[in-house]
Formats: structure tokens, sequence, C-alpha cells
């Protein structure tokens, strides 16, 4: 039960688990979706902590493939949106 | 005045596996309250709580910080979940975890639980990058072995076992919460003076570049409970 902005700070930390650590892998795949507030800004101040590639091959994982595969430079509404509902909205369950 | 969280969802049957706000909680809770302006004008990107238990805490932290843009929402509309700060809440107790997501649910809190021991999985990501940091830790004085069991146990003895002086649990996170703040980050902590409140301070400071401040302090029967905010000592901010 985990929404991707979370997934997307997770790293194994198991001793001696030191490459293919991240992201973590998921089974058994079922998507929940809840509403939450659209804050453009907020989403603006986290993009610098995201991982990108790993939020999008979750979100593609997930079935989800609203995200460009290069974080763009350009950040519009629509993509704003877009990463609004993958980040906060999807939950793997 | 902020209202505590809602926790009428919360039954006995949760509070025999899971710590039940009580008074070293709510001292925390009048601590943040307190700091609620410079907690605001931090405007925190992520905010993580160690051992969130009932998920009280940071329910009412996110109740400080709110949405920090209003929407013209008609407000017939049930609130929706806000999502100015990510607020991500550690615990080894698997119920813990559950009390705390649905704590957030019923307080219109977006809380992300995480089941795990301090900050495990998150530490390697979230290096110096968490705003605000949480901790009301087993800081009962027991003996040695009883944090280690009380932690492996992942059940309800955990929240307040704390082995020697105390501070079984907290010394370990005390080793790396200074790898987790960011430059502007603060770390709030509970303790008694059994877990030598003065040394604490003095080797975060030495160690870690860490100051600190008693911000609240209050005696709750047996218990003389205090509050600590650390924040980055000036200059110490490009060491770790």
């Amino acid at each position: 039960m985990v929404r991707l902005i979370t997934h997307n700070l997770l790293a194994c930390h198991v001793k001696g688990c030191n490459t293919n650590n991240f992201p973590l892998q998921f089974r058994d795949i079922q998507i929940e979706l809840r509403e939450a507030e659209f804050n453009p800004d907020f989403l603006k101040g986290f993009m610098p902590k995201i991982e990108w590639k790993a939020l999008v091959d979750a979100a593609r994982q997930l079935g989800d493939t609203s995200l460009p595969l290069e974080q763009p430079e350009m950040l519009d509404d629509e993509f704003l949106k877009n990463l609004h509902h993958v980040l906060l909205e999807v939950k793997e369950v | 005045m902020i209202p505590t969280p809602d926790l009428r969802h919360l039954t006995a049957q949760d509070y025999d596996r899971v710590y039940e706000p009580a008074e070293d909680t709510f001292l925390l809770l009048d601590a943040l309250e307190a700091d609620q302006h410079d907690l605001k004008r931090l405007r925190p990107l992520i905010s993580l709580e160690i051992g969130s238990g009932s998920g009280c805490v940071s329910a009412f932290i996110a109740k400080i910080l709110g949405p920090s843009v209003r929407t013209s929402r008609p407000t017939h509309f049930s609130p929706s979940l806000t999502s100015s700060t990510v607020y991500l809440c550690t615990d080894i107790n698997p119920h813990a975890c559950r009390c705390t997501h649905s704590t957030g649910h019923h307080n219109a809190a977006p809380l992300d639980p995480i089941n795990t021991s301090l900050a495990g999985p998150l530490a390697r990501r979230l290096h110096r990058a968490v705003d605000v940091v949480l901790f009301n830790p087993p800081y009962v004085p027991t003996v040695p072995d009883e944090a280690d069991d009380a932690q492996q146990a992942r059940g309800i003895a955990g929240a307040w076992a704390g082995g020697v002086d105390g501070m079984g649990v907290t010394d370990q996170f005390l080793e790396r919460v200074g790898e987790l703040m960011s430059d502007r980050g603060r770390f709030y902590l509970v303790a008694v003076p059994e877990n030598d409140v003065p040394g604490i301070r003095e080797r975060m400071l030495r160690v870690h570049g860490l100051q600190s401040e008693i911000v609240l302090s209050r005696r709750a029967g047996r218990e003389h409970l205090f509050v600590l905010r650390f924040v980055r000592a000036q200059g110490a901010s490009q060491t770790n």
C-alpha cells in the first residue's frame, strides 16, 4: 500500500544489498485511486527530489503512460496534472 | 488553537497493539503548536515521523501546515487530501502503520506509513532532504535486552521499552538524523531526565553540529517530559 511519491523514496537497505536496490520492485500489483488536492507549487518544489526514470517506470508498470520519458523543461498545466495524479493519487496496494 | 486529531476510529483493540496517545504525545503536540508560525513559514516539503504509532502527531502537524493553496472548491464537497507536504511515517509495528493510515484518512491528512525500523529504506533517498523530523521514542529505561527484544517483536512494547538509560533505540537514530535533515530542517525529540538531556544536547552539537533548545517541559505523574528541538548550528551546514 504505497503511493508512488513514497515508492520513489524507498531503496532496499538490507545489508549487502548494494546493487539493484532502487527502486523496489512491485509484486502482485493492484491499484487504488484516491483524489488529492492539486498543488502545482508543491509539485514544482518536489520535482528536484524525484528519480525521474524510476517514477516513469513505476507508473508504466501500473498502467499509466501519461509521463514523458525525460523530465520536461516546460512545466505546463497538463504535465503537472499528470504528475500530480501519478505521484499522489495512484496507490499500489 | 489547533484541534487534536480525531482518533475515534481507533478502538481498545487497536490500543492493545499500538501506543495510545498520552501525556508525552500531547506535550509534543503542544510544542508543535507553539512553533506553528515558524513551521508554516518553513513550508516543509518533507516531514518524517519515526515511530508514528496512532498517527496522532503527523495528523496534527498536517493540520498546522494545511494546504498551501486554497482552492475554490465549494465547501459542500468533502475535504480532499491536501498535498503541500509529504508526511512520511515509519513504524516497526505493522498495526501501527495501519492505524497511522486510518488516522490520516479520518483527518484529511495524507499520511504515508512505511513499516520499517527508524528511517530504514528512506535514508538513502532522503539524504539532507527532510525539513521536519519528529520522534517520540521508546524512552523508558529498561534492562538492556528489553529494547532490542521489543523492537524485534514489533509490538506495543517497542513504543516504550528503551533499554539502558532509555536510549537503546534513540541513540541509533541520533547517529543518523543529521544525514536526513535539510539545511533548514528541524528535529523534535521527546525525552525524559533518565535519558540525560544535557548529555544528548552536548553530544549532538559536538558530534553532529546540531544545536538544540528545550522548547517545552512538563511533569506528568511520575514522568518529567521534555521536548527538544534541534537545528543545524550556524556554520555547520557543510559537515556530515
